[in-house]
């Protein structure tokens, strides 16, 4: 068989998926404890949490250590706005010292004026140039976070973008390895086609071809189902 | 759609189809590769780019992937029309109907 360069593409597939991924499971499990340390780094913090947001409208919380992050990072999601968006957005880290005072996010900083904080530190989560996400800690208490937590912030975010980022390669595998089943079990069903025209009208592998693809293109129908047409007998071609 | 005897011809306007329709070339390469298709995604992206020479057979085979693509990309948003008068399609018998797109 010529299918030297397909081995290009299956030798990266099965490298990638033996390279030991994390489950999602256990990539937020390991950026929670990141976010308890950050969590206890702040005096009376209120918590602290990770956000997975992408361009195409992908925004979850991660590792949350508590209820209060999720209600807050929800708003955000909701709005369309907040500091960690903007932390993910601008890729830099953004503070609120006094969401009474802060004027940037202005429906966010209504909306959270019910709950037990009151300033807020996100950096972004970044790996290898691809922007995943944002790390955050929420205070309920006026400027609570200085040079030095931003600092601290960007140290934790890197380990903690290097999980998440590891976490969604896993998943885009996923679905890559179903599409790739799919192509595969359609590429059997054209293949066998092709066995059946040769042998039922005397032509050759490629004439088969010509023979399929002008079906499909004058039935509007797709290649492979004409093929399925074909092996099941339904067409006199 | 036109035929091309010409492989640099064949090769552009295809990458342009799928430009024009947001195709990516993985997309592309995946449904190639289920027509049989025999070259690897590099190959395809070097040929699509002018860079690497594809025999007719496979070009074709690039070329239905292309197609059958852009025939699955949800129909494009049309304007509608007021309640008063007839609709279009009472004015006219169905032998006069647009093709599907």
């Amino acid at each position: 068989m010529d299918n030297l360069p397909l081995a290009n593409e299956f030798a990266a597939l099965t490298g990638q998926m033996a390279g030991g991924f994390l489950t999602e499971e256990n990539a937020s499990k390991a950026v929670q404890s990141l976010a308890y340390v950050l969590k206890d780094s702040v005096p009376n913090s209120a918590g602290a949490g990770a956000s997975l947001i992408n361009g195409r409208g992908r925004r979850e919380s991660a590792g949350a250590t508590d209820p209060v992050v999720l209600q807050a990072d929800k708003l955000q999601y909701e709005l369309g706005q907040g500091p960690c968006l903007s932390a993910w957005a601008e890729q830099r880290a953004v503070i609120i010292g006094d969401t009474r005072q802060e004027t940037r996010w202005p429906e966010w900083t209504a909306a959270v004026a019910d709950l037990p904080l009151r300033s807020v530190l996100s950096a972004p989560l970044t790996t290898e140039g691809r922007r995943i996400g944002a790390l955050k800690v929420y205070s309920p208490f006026p400027q609570a976070f200085d040079a030095h937590s931003v600092f601290l912030i960007e140290r934790l975010a890197a380990p903690a973008a290097i999980v998440l980022g590891n976490a969604r390669d896993r998943e885009a595998m996923q679905r890559l390895s179903s599409q790739l089943v799919e192509a595969l079990a359609k590429r059997d069903m054209i293949s066998r086609a092709e066995g059946v025209l040769i042998e039922r009208m005397s032509i050759t592998s490629r004439e088969a071809f010509t023979v399929m693809l002008s079906a499909s293109r004058e039935e509007d129908k797709p290649l492979h189902a004409v093929a399925r047409e074909i092996v099941s007998g339904m067409t006199n071609q | 759609m036109e035929a091309f005897d010409e492989p640099d011809e064949q090769a552009q306007a295809t990458r342009e189809a799928m430009e024009e329709a947001g195709l990516p070339i993985s997309a592309v390469w995946i449904r190639y590769f289920s027509f049989t298709g025999t070259a690897g995604e590099y190959e395809i992206d070097a040929y699509l780019n002018g860079s690497m020479a594809l025999p007719a057979h496979e070009r074709d085979l690039v070329a239905h992937a292309v197609n059958e693509l852009i025939k699955e990309l949800p129909p494009r948003r049309m304007a509608p029309y007021s309640k008063n008068g007839t609709k279009p399609s009472q004015e006219r018998g169905p032998s006069q109907e647009d093709k599907a797109f």
